[in-house]
This record gives structure tokens, C-alpha cells and sequence, in this order.
């Protein structure tokens, strides 16, 4: 009787542990099961007798993608053994031992061109070099599966950009189209300047984006610059995305060159972001030990960008006589550094009297260095807006945006409130609002329509700053205008200045249900009084309340839907002046907090301390305060920060950092928004948004 | 009299070493799963080779290195215990991408090995990627031909599982 093969059998004859016998080789040539048994075996192995050679990453050297053994002698981005013995690893030795024997410079592996996850994979055919064309192969996911073509948008990093640039473009990399068995196929453009790059697939229409789950897809651009700035690139790209897959990529820059302090400085940085607060003592302890054999081996004359990194990694680590040493070193001989640049910017704020001095030293300082870190330009910037001089803010504002493009919106705005600047502030604003809306400015992870819903209160704040001024020069279209901002954010602002309108028309129970609407926001600060003064004097204060309380009602229901009521842990702690440490809890003392992140050494921070005041001082009557935090090190700088600004506000310390890790907190100025009990209810707002979320808990709160 | 091979010039250190770490390196990486540790088992064997070097009565070097490359990188297994992460493949892990061959993806298969449990995935890897026989593999891994052969089919039957998905 004729049987089956076994699936035994099947496997101990694909794996060459035995052979079939002949009866079973004839049933297999007409049994359909057996044989499709048979044949998948098969298939496996040639399949995996196919699978080509695993090779080096590929972002090693230039132009040729399989040079990842790089000669003996020859440059570019190769490890070199670590001077500084000291803590030297295993690892280390054998790879110094290595080049030493002549065998190669040594390959170093780092995270490779990685581009897939989860369901779906964009794969690059080929190596991916700056400035040529690539294939790609898209496996989708569920939602994009059934589209005949997908749009492949990309962002590109060159050497040398920032981190969180918001003005890099995102652009249209590729179109791909569906072959027969579902995957995607197309070619992509690689810019010249590329050394990285970020991508998300989605459909013609924008309206279903592949964002990889958040991760988005990424490569690792083959540049004429070296794989160091790929790697920094990806490391400036990943900061406000994870901060987790940003250390293991700083790690492998620094195990690639471990004698750049640059790639210490960062990598204890960006480690701080992620240790737990066990772990950070000894972490910093182990950097200091890196700190000083960096300080032993990298020379009296290392370059401006080394000894800034000095400077900047001794400040970390708490050194302070290494700090002072350093931070002579680079002002004296790297005086244009940026870092220098911004240490000299603070300098000069120090020792000037009033901002005329202020000014004064800053445009010396200028003529000396020009645009050479966006803080120089910035300071003069709000020095020239408090002396509120036209000229002077016209000069400086320009060469702030030199540094600072993403400022021009602002910018125009500012000029607005200036005389004899209104015209051009008005065009800019025009030009400005023209391209918020273009395509190039949408992150990679939005749709089109979460793009136009992100970009709403920005637009209605151009909108509305636009109406007034039009108003002012009695220009046709400044209704429209106002209509625009209000339909797009209900701001308080725009409400005010129709209720206005509305009173010149003569128009008063329209005007008092918008002034009731614009009252709605603490940060308003109109009171009965304004509504009587505005209204006049018949106004009949049990309407305008009743007005208000259901406008209000309206705010709180339209914000709430946004808050977030995380319960924070209960035993974040924070220090003072002094070091005692205090539980969060007992500081938020049962009331609403703007918790209000500052730093002594932002320059942004340091302007924005006086409104930080302002805030505390009206929060106070309906029980709310504000604390103030900052996780640089405990040193006497905060407090002289804000004794020199003759400030009443005490600062505390995130020193084990567990609060600003919980709370994804990064950059300063930043706010958030807590209740009495410690439930996050709003994450990084603005210092203008800050006060009405708060007044918009403080009415929740008894309700949750 | 020498003979014309012993008066050619023997190779460098340097050339052995750009002639056959890319090979070696693949192995390593199949086998461990780690681009550092790879690079590392390199290393290891380019250092032993230099410092005590095999006797004239081994005439492929290639097959030498590689041996020396899988020992070592069996020892690191052995001695790392259970746990392994695993390691996601890539397209831009290869000098050449792979693509659809014998009607598997490539790399749909590359990440599969990957995640077979170590015993497996060395077995399977020597076998079929790398063309050992049972016999070699028992040698190389201290192993049992028998042992070999059971190791490639529970292998082969996981892939299988995890090729055609749930």
C-alpha cells in the first residue's frame, strides 16, 4: 500500500540526514501533498544557500558602498586607539592592538541604514549616496495596500544643520506604483548635501500617512563628508523622536571616535535625558574620569569646536575649575566660536547697566564675530523691541533672522507695533501666512488635514495681527481677515477686537457676547470693570455674568478636550537652594501649578523670567502658583541669575532629573500645567497658554 | 629545491585580512547577531593568526579563518547565556541587497534565522548558508553528527512556522 512521505522523512531528506527511498521518490511525483512538501524544502534551501553575504554598514568612506575595510593609513573616519588608558575596555585594547599590528583600521560597526519595522518596510536597493538616484521597495501597511501609487516625502539633513530645525523642507522624494504582487517600486533622488535622511509613505492624497509607527524610516546617506556627520545628523534628528535610539547613536559616534569631546559632551548630555537617577551619579562620576583624560590629551591649541565641547562637558559634570579653564581657553583663542560667541553675548548682558550699554556692547560684538550664534542676535533683538526703537529693532532683527529664520513671523509682527515699520511688517505677514501653508513646511508624520489643524492658532494670530493693521490704514479686507482668525482659534484677542468693532457700529449686545467670549481667558484680564468701561455704563452686570459663564463654559469644554490628566508618580522629588529635597507634591501645596522650566544658562529662558514673575504673582488669588525648575546642576548660578534680574522667585532642582524625564521635558523656556494632587494636566504649553489652562483646572478640578 | 609556490611571495597580513574579513565578518554577524561583537570575533582571529599562525599542514587558509571565526564566535554563544537580543536585518546590511530568489524573500528569511534560538540558528547557518557538512559542524561545535541533523530539521520546521506566518 502506497503512504505518504513523512514530514520526517521530507525533512531528514532536505537536510541531508537521509535520503528517500525509491518508493517514496515515485509517490512524491504524483501525490500533490507530499510533493509540495517536498518542493518547500527545496525551496528553503536554495533560499537560504542564496542569501548573499551580511556586509559592514556601508556608510564608511566615499562612493563606494562595500569599502568598509578601509586600508592602513588611509583618512577619514577612522577609530584611533584611545590616548587616555584610563577605563580603556576590552574591547578597546583589542582593536588598538589591531591597528597597531597593521591589519586595518578597524571596523567599528554603528547602527545601520535602518528602514524597516513592523508590518511595513521601505527598503533601499543599492547604496544610498548623496546626490544619486536610489530603488526603493515598499511592503505596506494595511491602509496604504490598496492605493495604485504612494507618495514617498522625505527630509534631509545636511552636514552641519541644526537640531529641532523647524525650517528644514520636507519634500517629495518619490512617487511609487504597485506591481502585481502588492509591494511598491519607484526610484527616490538623493540631494547633493544629503547625509541623512527621514522618511514616511502615504497615500496621493496626504490623508494616510505611514509614519512606521512613529519611528519613520531612515538611512544613512554615503557622503563626501564621512559617516561622523550621518551619524550626528540622525543624532540631531532623533532628539524630539527618542531620545533612547539618540544615545545608542551617540554611543557608537563616541565608540568611533573616542578622542572628539564634541562626542562626550553630547553623548553625557543626551545620557541624562534617559539614566535613572541611580544611575546618574555614577554616570557623572565616569564622565569625569573622561573629562580629565580628554583634558590630558587633547592639547593647549585642540580647535574652537573641541575646546567648546571642554567647556560644555566640565559644566555638565560639575567641574567647575575645568569649566573656568576651558571656557578662558575658547573665548581667548576661538573668540567667533558660537560657543564662545554665546558665553561672550551673556558676558556683555552682565555688565551692562540699561540696554542702550547692552546694545552698545552687542554691535561691538557683532562687528567682531557677526552672526555666529543666534543668542548674540536674539538678546539685541528684545533690547532693541523694550527701547521700543524702530531703527534699532530693524537693523537687529534682520541679523537675528540670519540665524533665526524660523523668527520672521514674529518678526513681522514686531514691526507692526513699531512706527514707521507697520507697511512692512503688513507685506511680510502677508508673505508669511502665503507660505505657512505650503506642503514643504508639513511634518512627515501629519496628514494634511492634522497639518492645517496644528498650524490653526499660528495662522489666526497672523490673520488678526493683519486685520488691526489693515484697520489702522482704513485697507479693505481687514474684516475678512478677523473672521479668519476667530473661525480658526477662538483666541481671547480676537474676540476683543471684534467685541471693539462692534462698539464702533454701534452694535452692543454683539459686542458683549464677544467681550464675554474674550473675558472667558484669565490671561485676558477683563474684569467687570473693563465690560463696564467698555460696554458703558448701562451695562447690567447679571447679564454680562451670565454671559461670561457660559462663554466660560465654552472655553473650559473646548480645552478640556485636550488635557491630559496623567497622574504624575508621588515620589518625584526636587531640591532647593540649599539641597533639601522636597517631594512635588507638598510643593504643588493642593493648588493649580504652572510648573516653569528655566535654565540660568538660556538666553530665551532668562528673557522670559519677568512674564514667569508676572504669572506667579496673578495666579496667587485663585490658589495657583507657579515653580520654577531647572535641571542644570545645583550652583550658585540660578540664584544670581535672579537676584541680578531683582526677581522674587525661587528656583528648585530636577536633580535626579526624574521629573523632567517623566515629563518628556526638553529646551527651556517650557511650561506644563499640574493640579493640587499631581495629575499632568497639560504638557508644554506656552507661557501665554499657561495661565488660562491653569484657570481652566482650577474650575475642572473640583468637577473630576 | 623550493618549490615555485614556496618562492611566491606569501601574503601580507594586511591582504589576508582585506581578502577574507568581509567573509568572515558575514558569518560572525549570521551567527551572533551583533555588528560589535562581530567586528570583534574579526579581530580575535586576525590577532591569533598573527600571533601564533597554523602549521604547513593547513593548505586553506580560508577554511581555516573561517573555522577559527566560527569557534570563537560558538565559544561567545556558549558563554553569553540564554539571552540575545535580536537583531532587526536590514536591506543596508548587505554590500548586495537581496531579493525575492526561489520564491522567498530574502530578507523576510535573513530575519527569520535571526530569531531561531541560537543552537538552531548555528546549525542552520553552517549547513545551509555556509555548506558544512554534519560531520564538520559536529566537529566545529563539540557536537554529535546526529545531534547536527535533529538541530537543522527543528530549525528548518521553526523557519517554516515563521515563514508562513500564523
Amino acid at each position: 500500500m502506497e503512504r505518504h512521505v513523512t514530514r520526517r522523512t521530507l525533512r531528514r531528506s532536505t537536510t541531508g540526514a537521509g535520503d528517500l527511498s525509491i518508493a517514496q521518490v515515485e509517490h512524491a511525483t504524483h501525490c500533490i501533498s507530499c510533493a509540495r512538501q517536498l518542493a518547500w524544502y527545496e525551496q528553503l534551501r536554495a533560499a537560504t544557500s542564496a542569501l548573499p553575504a551580511l556586509a559592514p554598514p556601508n556608510v564608511v568612506g566615499v562612493g563606494n558602498s562595500t569599502l568598509a575595510f578601509p586600508a592602513v593609513g588611509d583618512e577619514g573616519d577612522r577609530e584611533m586607539p584611545d590616548r587616555a588608558s584610563r577605563g580603556m575596555s576590552v574591547r578597546t585594547i583589542v582593536r588598538a592592538a589591531a591597528v597597531l599590528i597593521g591589519v586595518s583600521a578597524v571596523l567599528v560597526p554603528f547602527a545601520s541604514n535602518r528602514a524597516s519595522a513592523g508590518s511595513s518596510e521601505l527598503r533601499f536597493v543599492g547604496p544610498v549616496v548623496a546626490g544619486a538616484g536610489v530603488s526603493v521597495v515598499y511592503a505596506p501597511t494595511m491602509a496604504l495596500a490598496d492605493e495604485d501609487s504612494v507618495v514617498v516625502r522625505a527630509r534631509f539633513r545636511a552636514a552641519g544643520d541644526r537640531r529641532y530645525d523647524s525650517t528644514l523642507p520636507v519634500a517629495q522624494a518619490g512617487i511609487l506604483r504597485r506591481d502585481e504582487d502588492g509591494r511598491f517600486l519607484g526610484g527616490l533622488a538623493i540631494p547633493e548635501s544629503a547625509v541623512y535622511g527621514l522618511f514616511a509613505v502615504e497615500s496621493v492624497d496626504a490623508q494616510r500617512i505611514d509614519t512606521n509607527f512613529g519611528a519613520l524610516f531612515e538611512v544613512l546617506v554615503e557622503n563626501p563628508h564621512g559617516a561622523r556627520h550621518s551619524l550626528q545628523q540622525k543624532v540631531n534628528d532623533l532628539l524630539d523622536r527618542s531620545w533612547e535610539v539618540a544615545v545608542e547613536t551617540q554611543r557608537a559616534i563616541t565608540r568611533r571616535f573616542p578622542e572628539d569631546p564634541r562626542a562626550w559632551q553630547d553623548l553625557f548630555a543626551l545620557e541624562q535625558e534617559v539614566v535613572s537617577a541611580l544611575q546618574l551619579d555614577s554616570l557623572k562620576a565616569t564622565h569625569r574620569v573622561r573629562l580629565h583624560s580628554l583634558d590630558e590629551a587633547v592639547g593647549p591649541a585642540p580647535g574652537g569646536d573641541a575646546a567648546g565641547a571642554m567647556f560644555w562637558y566640565a559644566r555638565l559634570t560639575g567641574d567647575e575649575a575645568l569649566e573656568q579653564k576651558w571656557l578662558d581657553l575658547l573665548v581667548d583663542q576661538y573668540p567667533g566660536h558660537p560657543r564662545a560667541v554665546e558665553q561672550r553675548t551673556i558676558q556683555v548682558g552682565v555688565a551692562a547697566d540699561n540696554d542702550r550699554d547692552l546694545l552698545t556692547g552687542l554691535e561691538e560684538l557683532w562687528a567682531d564675530v557677526g552672526p555666529a550664534h543666534n543668542y548674540l542676535g536674539q538678546s539685541a533683538v528684545f533690547a532693541a523691541l523694550r527701547l521700543e526703537d524702530p531703527d534699532l529693532f530693524r537693523v537687529w532683527s534682520d541679523r537675528y533672522l540670519i540665524t533665526r529664520p524660523e523668527a520672521s513671523l514674529w518678526v513681522a509682527r514686531q514691526f507692526l507695533g513699531l512706527a514707521g515699520l507697520e507697511d512692512q511688517g503688513l507685506r511680510r505677514l502677508e508673505t508669511g501666512l502665503i507660505a505657512m501653508s505650503d506642503d514643504e513646511r508639513r511634518p512627515l508624520d501629519l496628514t494634511r488635514r492634522a497639518f492645517e489643524a496644528s498650524r490653526a492658532p499660528v495662522k489666526a494670530a497672523v490673520h488678526l495681527a493683519i486685520s488691526k493693521a489693515l484697520r489702522r490704514t482704513d485697507e479693505s479686507g481687514s474684516s475678512t481677515h478677523l473672521a479668519r482668525a476667530i473661525d480658526l482659534d477662538q483666541s481671547s484677542s480676537a474676540y476683543r477686537e471684534l467685541a471693539d468693532r462692534q462698539i464702533e457700529r454701534g452694535s452692543i449686545d454683539l459686542a458683549l457676547a464677544s467681550l464675554s467670549e474674550a473675558a472667558a481667558d484669565p490671561a485676558s484680564q477683563i474684569t467687570v470693570d473693563t465690560a463696564v468701561a467698555v460696554l458703558g455704563p448701562s451695562l447690567d452686570r447679571a447679564i454680562w455674568q451670565g454671559a461670561l459663564e457660559e462663554a466660560g463654559q465654552r472655553r473650559r469644554d473646548r480645552i478640556e478636550q485636550t488635557a491630559l490628566r496623567t497622574p504624575l508618580p508621588l515620589d518625584l522629588r526636587l531640591s532647593d537652594d540649599l539641597g533639601r529635597r522636597h517631594e512635588l507634591v507638598d510643593l504643588l501645596g493642593g493648588g493649580v501649578s504652572v510648573l516653569a522650566y528655566w535654565s540660568p544658562f538660556c538666553g530665551p529662558a532668562l528673557e522670559a523670567l519677568p512674564q514667569i514673575e508676572a504669572l506667579a504673582k496673578r495666579l496667587v488669588p485663585s490658589g495657583g502658583r507657579v515653580i520654577l525648575v531647572t535641571s542644570e546642576p545645583r550652583s550658585p548660578a540660578a540664584g544670581t541669575a535672579l537676584r541680578e534680574r531683582g526677581l522674587d522667585l525661587e528656583t528648585y532642582y530636577d536633580e535626579s532629573r526624574e521629573l523632567t524625564k517623566t515629563l518628556e521635558q526638553f529646551g527651556t523656556p517650557a511650561f506644563h500645567v499640574l493640579d493640587g494632587d499631581g495629575n499632568l494636566w497639560f504638557r508644554d504649553v506656552s507661557l501665554d497658554e499657561a495661565e488660562g489652562k491653569a484657570a481652566v483646572v482650577t474650575a475642572s478640578v473640583d468637577g473630576w | 629545491m623550493k618549490s615555485g609556490r614556496q618562492l611566491e611571495e606569501p601574503p601580507s597580513l594586511h591582504d589576508l585580512y582585506r581578502d577574507h574579513a568581509p567573509t568572515l565578518f558575514s558569518i560572525a554577524l549570521r551567527l551572533l547577531g551583533s555588528q560589535d561583537d562581530a567586528a570583534d570575533v574579526v579581530h580575535d582571529v586576525f590577532l591569533r593568526l598573527h600571533e601564533k599562525p597554523p602549521g604547513d599542514g593547513v593548505d586553506d587558509l580560508g577554511r581555516w579563518l573561517r573555522g577559527a571565526a566560527v569557534r570563537r564566535c560558538w565559544m561567545q554563544l556558549r558563554t553569553a547565556g540564554r539571552r540575545r537580543e535580536v537583531r532587526e536585518v536590514s536591506a543596508n546590511d548587505y554590500a548586495s541587497p537581496p531579493s525575492w530568489e526561489h520564491g522567498v524573500d530574502l530578507l523576510h528569511l535573513e530575519r527569520g534565522i535571526a530569531r531561531l534560538p541560537t543552537k538552531l540558528r548555528v546549525v542552520l547557518v553552517l549547513h545551509h548558508v555556509e555548506g558544512y557538512t554534519h560531520a564538520e559542524i559536529g566537529e566545529l561545535l563539540d557536537i554529535s553528527t546526529a545531534a547536527s541533523e535533529k538541530r537543522l530539521s527543528r530549525a528548518v520546521e521553526s523557519l517554516r512556522t515563521y515563514l508562513e506566518g500564523p
